[in-house]
């Protein structure tokens, strides 16, 4: 059996990894005590582990504040739905009372969301709305990587830019993830509280296959049901972890975060509603299910 | 070893076990009737398998969660930001 390196192992335990300071501040009573024992001493609050007393937020290099939060938004071709979804989180984070930004990753669509995109930045400010620009179409995968790149938060979120995922689902997300010190907690669309609106019959029957196909092959265990989901909340150095190990090419690499993120980390789920494609045809043709079939092989064979 | 490496270990080794079976069953003195059991073997594995899957995809399809109302709530809150969008001098298509 491979080593396991020993945050794993205790991931495997159940323990949950702290999320390192990004600041070196210690409380000024037990000056050179860690962030563990400080932990240890008194309940900290539970956004922010690196100092028990002060309510100071981590500084960035590039000035300002970090917020806690960064939103990883891929977009192309979203000129309509980008100006709504960067309300409805900034909406949903001013409720909570939280600090964000979402990091918009931008492939040069032709639609010309990238300016959009800046104009939300005069609504919703620079430091809220990061904009970051790509030559064109990518991928998903090297958008999240890029993203992460230059996102300062120490908790990441997903989500899908068209409207299908209510930002509304984040402070249950946020919530969960305080209860338990999770790493990840992962939004799904098959437990009590979930579900998916715009259906058909066919529709449910191939997403169920697909289900009972990946989870017959990849044994993800019981904290997950909701496999293709891309409704998620991770600590920062879980996405760092598991980002240059994946394998997969195109959307299945959805699937294998969540596949090693189980093995190796605490997760949750809270339940989400998806609302499929409200302006616009969702694609699910032969292509798709043959690339489904492939990547989910890749997967098996790679974990 | 890899999970995928024990599951193609496990089937290979049942095949084979199987294919042994079948080719020495007189000369280990099975019976007829044990015989006919170890002849559909193969058969009923894959149709158990198959009954498995009918009924775990038949009951979470009968058990999907449809949520139609959350389309008319996604509307309301889609409208609420568009007016809100537009006080702020956002050009809306």
């Amino acid at each position: 059996a491979p080593q396991r390196p020993p945050r794993a192992a205790a991931r495997a335990r159940g323990r949950a990894v702290d999320p390192p300071c990004t600041q070196g501040t210690h409380s000024a009573a037990n000056p050179g005590a860690g962030a563990p024992e400080a932990a240890l001493a008194s309940p900290p609050p539970l956004h922010n582990r690196c100092t028990s007393s002060s309510t100071l937020a981590p500084m960035a290099a590039g000035g300002g504040e970090a917020p806690v939060y960064s939103v990883l938004l891929p977009t192309y071709n979203e000129r309509q739905n980008l100006p709504l979804i960067l309300m409805l989180l900034s909406e949903a984070f001013d409720e909570m009372g939280e600090t964000y930004e979402v990091v918009v990753i931008e492939d040069n669509s032709p639609d010309g969301t990238a300016d959009v995109a800046r104009e939300m930045q005069r609504v919703l400010g620079a430091s809220r709305v990061v904009l970051v620009e790509r030559a064109g179409k990518l991928g998903l995968g090297t958008a999240y990587v890029d993203g992460l790149k230059v996102a300062r938060g120490r908790f990441v979120l997903i989500l899908d830019a068209d409207l299908s995922h209510h930002p509304k689902y984040i402070k249950d997300m946020v919530r969960k993830q305080r209860e338990g010190d999770y790493d990840v907690v992962t939004g799904t669309r098959y437990r009590r509280g979930g579900g998916v609106a715009g259906w058909d019959l066919r529709r449910k029957l191939t997403s169920r296959v697909a289900n009972y196909l990946a989870f017959t092959l990849l044994n993800p265990g019981p904290a997950v049901s909701d496999l293709t989901g891309s409704f998620r909340l991770f600590k920062r150095e879980v996405l760092e972890q598991l980002f240059p190990r994946l394998v997969s090419k195109g959307y299945v690499f959805q699937m294998e975060i969540i596949v090693r993120a189980a093995r190796e980390f605490k997760v949750a789920e809270v339940p989400i509603a998806f609302v499929d494609r409200l302006y616009g045809e969702s694609k699910l043709g032969g292509a798709e299910i043959v690339a489904y079939l492939h990547g989910l092989w890749t997967i098996f064979t790679q974990i | 070893m890899r999970r995928y490496k024990v599951i193609t270990t496990v089937l290979l080794s049942a095949v084979l076990s199987w294919v042994l079976l079948l080719l020495n069953m007189d000369a280990l003195g099975l019976d007829a009737k044990a015989q006919e059991v170890v002849e559909i073997l193969p058969l009923w594995a894959l149709i158990t398998l198959g009954c498995h899957a009918l009924f775990s995809i038949g009951s979470s399809l009968a058990t999907f969660n449809d949520v139609p109302h959350e389309v008319d709530a996604l509307h309301e809150d889609i409208l609420r930001v568009k007016a809100a969008l537009q006080s702020k001098g956002v050009p809306l298509e």
